[in-house]
This record gives C-alpha cells, structure tokens and sequence, in this order.
C-alpha cells in the first residue's frame, strides 16, 4: 500500500487508540501493525514527536512482568486536536469517496 | 548474535549523529518496546518486523532531529542538515523544487559577488586615487583624483549596502528552506497544526 497514505493518518491513528486509553508503545505498535501493515519504523519517532508537540505526554508505571512501563496519553491539547482531526479527515474521506464513486458529476 | 542485539546494534549505529542524550534514549525506549513485546509473548523476529529496519528507523529520528534543530537556530550548516536527512527520509521533492531554490542561489551568489566586488574595487580604487591627490608625483594616470576618490567612496558604499542585503538574504533563504523541509515533514506526516500562529517570525 501506498507509503505516503500511511504516513499521513498514521498520528490520527495513534493519537484515535490514546483516546480511548492510555497504552505503552508496544500495545501502540501492535494495535496499529493490526489494522495496518506498517513495517516503515514509522511509529515510535511519531510518538517523539508528539510529545514533543505536547499533544501527549508519558508517565511510569509499574508491571506485573519486568520493568515499569513508559505509558503515553493524551494532554488536553492532544485531545482537542483529535477532536478537530477526526471532522476533518471524515469530511476529506467522503469528498474522496465521492470522487472515486463518481455521485455528483 | 540474537536477532535483539543486532537491531539494537544497527540501530545505534544509524544514531551515531545524535547528541548522545538524546540516543540513549531513543534506545531506552526501543529497547522497553522489546521488553514489553516479548513480555506479551511476541518473538523478536516479529518485533523486529513490526519496527521495520533499524536504518529506516533511525533516519526518521535523525530528520526529525535535523528539523527540529534546524527551525531553532538556521544556521547554514544546520539547514544543509535538515535537508540531507529530509533527502535520506525520501520527504522532499526536491527534483522538482530544485530549479526554484538553484534560481534563488544565484541571485544570492550575483549579490554577494556585487558586494564584495564594489567593496574592495571601490576601496581600492579610493586609496589609489586618495594617494595620487595627496602625492602628484605618484604617476597612478588618473586626471581628476578627487573625482576617483569620491568615485570609489561611493562604489564602496554601494558594495556595503550590497552586504548588507546579501546577509539578510542568506538569512531569509536559510528560513524559507527550513519551512520548506518543515511543510514537506507535515505534509508527509499529515500535520496540519497551525503551530505558529501569531508566533516565532
């Protein structure tokens, strides 16, 4: 599938599964490899980014198996851009639906 | 060598640019992505193809890096670095954006020649004709030495202003590449957020 298609969703996806809860990288990467093949190293420099964009932040947390686990989650700015991103990409999914299923023309 | 430590070592290796700080912990966190995986009973090899090649990755981090330095501080050396690993990270169309910024390095480089060449020539040309006025017996062929020496004041003035403009130039084309390596990242990464809205120009 096309590299740049998933690159550009790829933090809507990320940033969708924080939403629902707050969750460490691996839970991250293999929620995602789940829907989507994604085998570009794409995720982990993502969630660097974001916090460094303070749309999400990390905390420890202690695990029944091994070390204390790094978990990301939504700040409120992340949680406000979600909200915005996801009317956005559900307007631009239909427009391209529209296109391709050619209603309209 | 374990399939792990190989992917750790390559991808150290691909980091090797970083600033140690922030190396460490990049591989602090790929390594707790090992752990984690593995504690969750995935094998390394799936890991390992869930992260995709150590080198891609760690190119991804290093533009990232080269951006992120690069946006703070423009300096010509940090601009060529965020561009070179933007190239390495397949973000720019540069092909096709290469005439625009080739146009704009030669209307800079016509510049800076014009300002160097006026400040020196004209410089030169007033000492001259500056030593010719003071001492007639010097034979530098010029008639009117006074005409020569304003001449040259003049020139070398123009070359100044031509300096002047040739460094706010530099400066301004650092920037627009920046935001042109910058618009290419979001857009290949689909950020769309007006970051700098009434912010940092």
């Amino acid at each position: 599938m096309n590299v740049q298609f998933k690159k550009g969703v790829l933090d809507l996806c990320v940033i969708a599964l924080l939403s629902r809860k707050d969750c460490y990288g691996f839970e991250l990467v293999s929620a995602i490899t789940r829907h989507i093949n994604m085998s570009e190293g794409t995720v982990y420099p993502l969630l660097k980014r974001l916090k460094d964009e303070k749309l999400l932040d990390t905390y420890l947390m202690e695990s029944t198996e091994g070390p204390p686990r790094k978990y990301y989650r939504l700040t409120g700015e992340g949680k406000m851009w979600y909200a915005r991103q996801v009317t956005e990409w559900r307007e631009f999914r239909k427009g391209v639906d529209s296109i391709i299923d050619g209603e309209g023309d | 060598m374990s399939i792990y430590h190989d992917y750790m070592e390559r991808l150290r290796a691909g980091l090797k640019s970083l600033p140690a700080e922030r190396r460490e912990e990049i591989l602090a966190d790929i390594e707790s992505y090992f752990t984690e995986g593995l504690a969750d009973g995935a094998d390394e090899e799936k890991l390992c193809a869930m992260l995709g090649a150590p080198e891609a990755l760690a190119k991804e981090y290093i533009a990232g890096h080269a951006v992120e330095e690069a946006s703070d501080n423009p300096t010509p050396r940090k601009v060529l670095r965020a561009i070179w690993a933007g190239v390495g990270v397949g973000f720019l169309n540069l092909f096709i954006m290469f005439w625009v910024w080739l146009t704009a390095a030669f209307v800079w480089f016509a510049v800076a020649l014009l300002a160097v060449s006026c400040t020196l020539g004209g410089a030169v040309a007033a000492v001259l004709a500056a030593i010719a006025w003071v001492y007639p017996a010097i034979p530098v062929f010029v008639d009117f030495p006074a005409l020569y020496v304003f001449g040259g004041v003049s020139m070398a003035a123009f070359g100044g202003l031509c300096s002047v403009l040739a460094i706010g130039l530099l400066k301004k084309l650092g920037k627009g590449i920046v935001r042109y390596v910058k618009m290419n990242v979001e857009l290949v990464t689909g950020k769309r957020r007006e970051r700098s809205v009434g912010g940092n120009d």
